[in-house]
């Protein structure tokens, strides 16, 4: 199996996804952290890129990691709003931590990836690892 | 209190070339800036390169990305240009998409964003890319827009100022949307555009309108590289007044001419040598500029019709190796690319040369050349084009020679195929004549602006060390008809 991802993408997103459950046995801990990660990083981004520029660039992320990681599908919900990812917690109770962590960091690697190939690497790491907090209004679309 | 005269407006340097000189200074420190223009005129490079030129961490840059160029695409494009530095973003300057606000057609939504990002960030700049898109959307959905449009595009400049923010709002105008609210709000209006002219385009920058500043009028020529924007502006400061020299004669080089002319060319003059080819104006011209090296003066020569390495080649004609007055930083000989050029761009390479070595004289070989370098939009301006060079050039105080091929047509006597020379102190006509047989190079001095010169024809010679005078055809008549005639006596010897 050839990874969909470059080992400098896996290690920034290992990192992210290390730093926020370091120390944590616990599933239902893990399973909150990395849910905490993936909505800052889709937080940055949608801020960045907008809503639509960041449904694109998952969507391209998923489809090259989905066919390794099929419970991804169980993290994923689609409606009208793009492609959410809010279904982290659940989904660690269902097939286990070990797994929901592969599959995460390896997704956010293939994003990293993607979004490097467009605007460059080193402007990547910088745009998904940025402060999160938000000033997003109401009307700003669904939050993540 | 503030004394009377002082301005509490401070002055932001630009970041882009040639910018802050048209704007009368730079950018007004909190001013609500409309940059407008068409597709592809370079305005999201010109905002983008003066906030990467200006924001810090502490007064970091907020670019408000809205429908439109998708923001990914955007800075895909813009980060090839040298001033995008990505370790600066976000920390420096920050992009955040305005889509969905823009997109729930509410006014105050957008308002209310731009808001708590401008009161989390404490921006010294912020810019909204494209603000056309969000006002049309707005004015398509709702009846009573205009006056509603009116009301936000206030409120927005009051609450941009009042957070101590210099802003710029981006957008697709044409010249027939004037009437537009943002128009009259904003604090200054530059306006890009780009022409396309047969195989050539070119970039032009417009002041519109500057609050409590004097811009520089006119449209200025922009270029975009790899750097990002450069503008040209049209009329350099210099050339305001120029500077005389009076009683100072430049040694020509060329053994004899400086007696024709009551002892060399008055410094700060304009000279223009015109003949037909291979009449030696390029030598004459080289001449001049190994003759003021030799003197310990610097020189800058403008070539249009050859590589300087050919130039090099051709001007060695003299002990003075011009090769080596380069490397010793005493003569730049420039070549100007040919067929897209403003006579602004010329002008600026031209003077950045001469101020860079200081240099007292300049040779233009050839006009014709010149005019060929232009892009064809500006050929039509070019006597205009030339006076404005040669106004600048003169301006700094330096002595300019300037070449000019003209086609011998007998008994026509032309001085210039161009007609330039109005903008010329000095004029000297080389022609060929037949004499006995045997094709004669003549010259002669026609015009010296307040001085003695002598009147006579004079032949003279092509050596392998340069142009030499050799003597007076006084005694012959009908020299202008190619064919003179033998009458009287000759070499009567220099006047």
């Amino acid at each position: 199996m050839t990874a969909p991802h470059s080992a400098n993408a896996r290690d920034i997103a290992r990192r992210l996804l290390t730093e926020e459950f370091a120390g944590s046995d616990d599933p239902t801990a893990i399973g909150a952290a990395m849910q905490r990660v993936y909505t800052r990083v889709s937080g940055n981004l949608r801020r960045s890129v907008g809503d639509d520029g960041y449904n694109a660039l998952i969507s391209r992320a998923l489809a090259r990691v989905q066919p390794d990681h099929p419970v991804l599908s169980d993290l994923r919900r689609a409606n009208d709003g793009g492609i959410h990812l809010d279904s982290v917690a659940e989904t660690v109770g269902a097939h286990g931590a070990p797994a929901v962590s592969a599959a995460l960091e390896s997704l956010l690697a293939t994003l990293v990836d993607v979004l490097s190939g467009l605007i460059g690497a080193d402007m990547v790491i910088n745009l998904v690892d940025q402060d999160s907090t938000s000033p997003r209004t109401a009307t700003a679309g669904p939050p993540q | 209190m503030t004394p009377v005269g002082v301005s509490l407006i401070r002055n932001i340097r630009s970041g882009v070339p040639g910018l802050d000189a048209v704007l009368g200074g730079g950018l007004c420190e909190y001013s609500f800036n409309l940059i407008a223009g068409a597709p592809g005129a370079g305005k999201t490079t010109l905002v983008q390169q003066i906030m990467f030129a200006n924001a810090t961490p502490d007064r970091p840059a907020i670019y408000f990305t809205v429908l439109g160029e998708p923001t990914i695409k955007m800075i895909r494009y813009q980060r090839q240009f040298s001033f995008f530095e990505p370790e600066l973003v976000p920390s420096s300057v920050r992009f955040v998409n305005l889509t969905a606000e823009a997109a729930s057609g509410d006014f105050d939504a957008v308002l209310e964003r731009i808001a708590a990002e401008v009161a989390q960030a404490n921006p010294g700049f912020v810019a909204i890319d494209s603000f056309r898109t969000i006002v049309s959307d707005q004015r398509s959905a709702r009846s009573e827009s205009v006056i509603e449009l009116g009301r936000f595009v206030q409120r927005l400049a009051q609450q941009l100022t009042s957070w101590e923010v210099t802003s710029f709002l981006i957008g697709e105008y044409s010249e027939s949307e004037r009437q537009h609210p943002v128009f009259t709000v904003a604090d200054s209006i530059l306006w890009l555009s780009e022409d396309a002219d047969r195989n050539s385009t070119s970039r032009k920058l417009r002041v519109v309108k500057i609050r409590g500043r004097s811009q520089m009028p006119g449209l200025h020529t922009v270029r975009i590289t790899g750097d990002g924007l450069q503008v040209f502006p049209r009329i350099p400061e210099q050339q305001r007044e120029r500077i005389t020299q009076s009683g100072l004669r430049l040694a020509t080089g060329v053994p004899g001419l400086d007696d024709l002319m009551g002892g060399g060319i008055p410094a700060g003059d304009v000279l223009l040598l015109t003949g037909p080819a291979g009449t030696g104006k390029t030598t004459f011209a080289a001449q001049f500029i190994a003759q003021g090296l030799s003197e310990g003066e610097s020189c800058v020569v403008a070539v249009f019709e050859e590589y300087p390495e050919a130039y090099l080649a051709r001007a060695k004609i003299s002990d003075v190796d011009f090769a080596e007055m380069i490397a010793a930083g005493r003569l730049a000989v420039t070549y100007l690319r040919p067929l897209d050029l403003s006579v602004d761009e010329m002008l600026a390479e031209i003077s950045d040369e001469v101020r860079r070595l200081n240099a007292t004289r300049v040779v233009i070989d050839s006009l014709s050349g010149f005019e060929v370098a232009l892009a064809p939009t500006y050929r039509m301006d070019f006597r205009e084009s030339l006076y404005r060079l040669v106004g600048a050039l003169t301006a700094i105080g330096v002595t300019v020679v300037m070449t000019a091929e003209v086609i011998d047509v007998f008994p026509d006597f032309r001085f210039t195929a161009e007609r330039v020379s109005f903008v010329t102190d000095d004029i000297i006509v080389q022609r060929y004549v037949e004499i006995e047989g045997r094709l004669q190079k003549v010259l002669a001095v026609v015009k010296m602006r307040g001085s003695e010169h002598a009147p006579d024809f004079w032949s003279y010679e092509l050596t392998p060390k340069g142009a030499v005078i050799g003597e007076s055809l006084r005694g012959y008549h009908g020299i202008t008809t190619g064919v003179p005639e033998f009458r009287g006596r000759t070499g009567v010897g220099r006047e």
